[in-house]
């Protein structure tokens, strides 16, 4: 009788398996790459090819999650049902939103393999959004999940969303240190400028005596103490 | 990919002030030249990374394999459908067992009728009338016909 309803009903249930599998390794992930991330674990390197791990193969629960139920023979989903937003009209809403974090996961995903050509800083503001489409994820798992009234899967997410959660508001409430090693950077080429700006303007604050005649083009690294000092 | 950020093999295989050759050491043990060393410290860390790989893979089949499972058995629809089938049960439950009491209550009736024109023991009758009413499962309804075996 279950080998029965098993078969009839392969696609819906291996796309509910599929769906549960991708939050709970997308859930493992946030929490790994905010171990590493915000610097709470130190000293351990192979946490960042663990959370390259869970990304990839969250984003593979994903694809198995979206693809098989296209064979479900009672929903019978379109393509464009399972892709695209406020297309289907089974409970649009909820759909929506697992379709639109479904993308942000994967273009936020796959944005690490390309991010030589986004830029380095750029992306990492970037990754950032995968948390808020991680969060979609999980409006989507309760809101619309089959599952979601389950104890099995609500003790199941629990003991990694949970941490996740804490792990986020840990991050974004407790102090940032990366920014004060952002401004420690060396000073970008237009300093020189902003340093002959002030130097015109502020004639007897320098370092240097008067009577020492600078050249009109000045190299950067004459230019540093200027720098800290504006911004100090 | 993996070695984009790693230690490349010129960069660790460059020797260090600080670190002495140890090709001088006649009494120790053979040792690798810096190069070696470093290959060897590239190998075991795309080992230690391949396994990392393959356990998360085969967490990630465990998972779906147990959610499969879990799914399987609670059925199709899910929470939904054993709720519906919960409320279902216990809605048809409900109905067996008030028609039941309506039978046992209809031959209680009847009990008491044939109680009543036999005129003896009625006092009896009554209270397994009483408890019958009182037991809302379908196990009362034997008390009726026990009272009118006992009666015949």
């Amino acid at each position: 009788m279950l080998a029965a309803a098993v078969t009839e009903h392969l696609f819906w249930i291996s796309s509910r398996a599929a769906g549960t599998a991708a939050l709970l390794l997308s859930s493992l992930a946030v929490c790994v790459g905010l171990l590493f991330g915000g610097k709470l674990v130190k000293g351990r390197p192979d946490l960042r090819h663990l959370h390259e791990a869970l990304s990839l193969a969250t984003i593979v629960a994903l694809v198995v999650h979206a693809v098989s139920l296209l064979g479900d023979s009672f929903l019978h989903p379109s393509l464009a049902d399972i892709t695209v937003p406020f297309v289907s009209g089974y409970m649009r809403l909820w759909t929506t939103v697992g379709i639109v974090a479904g993308w942000a996961m994967i273009a936020l995903g796959l944005s690490y393999y390309v991010r030589d050509r986004i830029g380095q800083q750029r992306w990492k503001k970037l990754h950032r959004f995968t948390a808020l489409a991680w969060l979609a994820g999980l409006a989507h798992s309760f809101g619309e999940g089959t599952d979601a009234g389950t104890t099995w899967f609500v003790v199941a997410s629990a003991m990694v969303v949970v941490p996740a959660f804490v792990l986020l508001i840990v991050r974004h409430v407790g102090p940032s240190s990366p920014q004060p090693a952002r401004q420690a950077k060396p000073a970008r080429p237009v300093a020189p400028a902003r340093h002959e700006v002030q130097a015109r303007d502020e004639p007897q604050a320098r370092h240097e005596p008067q009577t020492r005649h600078e050249p009109q083009t000045r190299p950067v690294a004459h230019a540093r103490p200027a720098r800290q000092e504006i911004v100090r | 990919m993996l070695s984009e950020h790693g230690p490349t093999v010129l960069s660790m295989s460059e020797p260090t002030p600080s670190e002495p050759p140890r090709a001088d050491r006649p009494g120790s043990e053979p040792t690798l030249s810096p190069k070696q060393l470093a290959q060897a410290k590239l190998r075991a860390r795309a080992a230690r990374i391949g396994r990392m790989r393959k356990r998360v893979i085969a967490a990630s089949l465990a998972t779906f394999v147990l959610a499969f499972g879990a799914i399987a058995v609670d059925g199709p629809m899910g929470a939904t459908s054993s709720a519906t089938s919960q409320t279902s049960a216990s809605v048809a439950s409900g109905n067996s067992t008030s028609s039941s009491e309506n039978q046992t209550n209809s031959s209680d009736d009847q009990t008491t009728s044939s109680d009543d024109s036999s005129s003896s023991d009625s006092g009896s009758s009554s209270s397994s009338n009483s408890g019958s009413s009182s037991s809302s499962n379908g196990s009362g309804s034997s008390s009726p016909s026990t009272v009118t075996t006992s009666q015949s």
